[in-house]
């Protein structure tokens, strides 16, 4: 039983977590994508400015205490996240929107935002350092220990309350975001301009409304990525540049320009990290009896040791390219 | 008058395609644009809803002048596009469609919904479907459908029944001409010159951007010259 918690902990809920982390930026890059077709490079370094802001929150309001029990950096995610979305739009003002109306190809606000992302690191290092930081100087991180009532498990699930919060919120966003997209005029109107421009701006659409709320939402979710991946870890400059890689595997994978593709692909991505870095040796070992003598189970056995966690979304991304690169929900690049 | 679009020279660049096209058209009439290929056709119709800029010449809509009056626009003072493809919202379903095609309107417009339901009832039943698996003749209804949302007083259609099987031509055909008993002006650009002057009011024939024959659709099928040239008698 102990060796089920084991697996429990190492691939379901790490998977789960790493997967919502990755959903959350997938959806930003794959809505702005979708809206204004070039790949935004950026995303990344604007999740980990959202968890600096929520930072810079957090230590202004940390005088006031606990705040039903939850942790300050999540209580002031709100305020981290209007911060964000106004540092989107501005970006999208600043260098973005003045090259599409030059009438730019794609490709070179794809550029341009690798440029935006060095600017978001360099200011980040300009104002924060380079060191390692934690949202958990005056508060302690609750854990949870979940026992299983089975009496072979000594072992306990074990989740912290970031990671709790990061499931909840996901959930919550994605469910939010579903009501947007199918319920509401705008919403609908995001829809139809990522799916037909041209006839988006012939039905009288607003595309730079639609434009805005876009990056409002691809904002609001990147500092909730960002906050809720640097309570579960710590935060750094380069926290979330770090998970580029991945985010855009999980919207290429889930096919660009779709929100719910963008989720199927993070937790996929996640789930299949937690996989090939999980030690199978754990769960053979109550077979051992069963396996022929001359086989010894290795101490470690695992797909990709941790280190190298990162060729599996590069393994994944290449494997969509190659053999279905409109991804699982048949996304706009053909 | 209810659109008068008077000596339109435009293109897309280099030598214009249209050299002085006129189309003129009042309510509720269908007006038809024919002519061999690279006459122009399509590009007289996206003129005429300014998708593409004139370099010479003027439109005139109810006796305003829309010359500069960019497309988006046009649609809130009552003329409705419907491109010749990619004309619908493939990902939405039919009802979200049409509620796209009303979006600048503030108002309620559950009767113009009505409206396009009895106008075409297979999209009723089909509301909620996806609009990208409908049959291509459903497909043209939803894209006519959003076009009409805004209650225009000119459709202006590109090749609406290019592609589709026979049953669904005569069907989209009949829908047009129920649409101008409506009081709605129609502008159609047709490949099939026969079928489409049979249900024109006005015919326009252009060859090589100009306008060849401007005449009612039943004279213009008896002229001998427009038969030999454009009916393949």
């Amino acid at each position: 039983m102990n060796e089920l918690v084991f697996f429990i902990n190492k691939v379901v809920l790490s998977g789960a977590i790493i997967g919502c982390i990755y959903a959350l930026g997938a959806i930003g890059v794959t809505l702005v994508f979708g809206i204004l077709r070039f790949a935004h490079f950026a995303h990344a370094d604007l999740m980990t400015s959202g968890a600096f802001f929520a930072l810079i929150f957090t230590s202004l309001l940390s005088g006031f205490g606990p705040v039903a029990g939850l942790p300050m950096g999540f209580v002031v995610l709100p305020l981290a996240a209007v911060t964000t979305a106004l540092v989107a739009i501005g970006l999208d003002r600043i260098f973005y929107r003045p090259l599409r109306a030059r009438g730019n190809k794609p490709v070179l606000l794809l550029i341009a935002s690798i440029g935006v992302a060095l600017m978001l690191q360099g200011i980040t290092r300009l104002f924060a350092g380079t060191s390692i930081r934690t949202f958990f100087t005056t508060e302690r991180k609750d854990i949870f220990r979940i026992d299983i009532p089975f009496d072979l498990a000594t072992r306990e699930i074990v989740v912290t309350e970031p990671q709790v919060l990061l499931l909840l919120t996901t959930i919550t966003s994605i469910f939010c975001l579903h009501q947007f997209l199918t319920r509401t005029r705008l919403g609908k109107a995001m829809r139809a301009m990522a799916d037909n421009p041209d006839l988006a701006l012939i039905s009288g659409i607003n595309t730079d409304t639609v434009v805005t709320v876009t990056w409002i939402i691809a904002g609001v979710l990147a500092a909730a990525g960002g906050t809720l991946l640097a309570l579960d870890v710590a935060l750094k400059p380069d926290l979330s540049f770090n998970i580029l890689l991945p985010i855009f595997a999980a919207a290429i994978v889930g096919g660009v320009g779709r929100p719910y593709g963008a989720i199927a692909g993070g937790l996929l991505v996640g789930f299949s990290e937690a996989l090939a870095v999980f030690n199978w040796s754990i769960l053979l070992r109550p077979f051992a009896d069963l396996l022929p003598a001359w086989l010894d189970i290795p101490i470690r056995l695992s797909i990709v040791p941790t280190e190298y966690k990162i060729i599996v979304p590069f393994v994944i991304l290449i494997a969509v390219l190659l053999w279905r690169p409109t991804g699982i929900f048949k996304g706009q690049i053909t | 008058m209810l659109i008068s679009a008077k000596n339109m020279v435009a293109g897309y660049g280099g030598e214009p395609v249209l050299n002085g096209v006129d189309i003129e058209l009042d309510a509720g009439r269908i007006g038809v644009i024919v002519g061999p290929n690279g006459a122009g056709k399509s590009t007289a119709l996206k003129s005429v809803f300014g998708l593409i800029g004139l370099q010479q010449g003027t439109v005139e809509f109810e006796d305003k002048d829309i010359t500069s009056v960019p497309p988006d626009r046009r649609v809130g003072l009552g003329i409705a596009y419907v491109p010749q493809e990619m004309n619908i919202f493939q990902s939405l379903t039919v009802l979200e469609n049409l509620e796209m095609g009303a979006y600048i309107r503030r108002d309620d417009y559950t009767n113009a919904t009505e409206r396009i339901f009895e106008l075409f009832p297979p999209l009723k039943l089909k509301r909620h479907a996806i609009a990208g698996i409908l049959s291509g003749g459903q497909r043209q209804m939803v894209a006519i459908g959003r076009a009409l949302m805004v209650d225009p007083r000119l459709l202006l259609l590109d090749e609406p029944t290019v592609g589709l099987s026979p049953a669904y031509v005569q069907d989209i055909i009949d829908r047009i001409m129920a649409i101008a008993e409506l009081n709605v002006g129609v502008l159609v650009v047709e490949q099939n010159a026969r079928r489409a002057l049979e249900m024109a009011d006005t015919g326009f024939v252009l060859a090589a951007g100009q306008n060849l024959y401007t005449d009612t659709g039943e004279r213009l099928l008896n002229n001998p010259t427009v038969a030999k040239s454009f009916l393949g008698k």
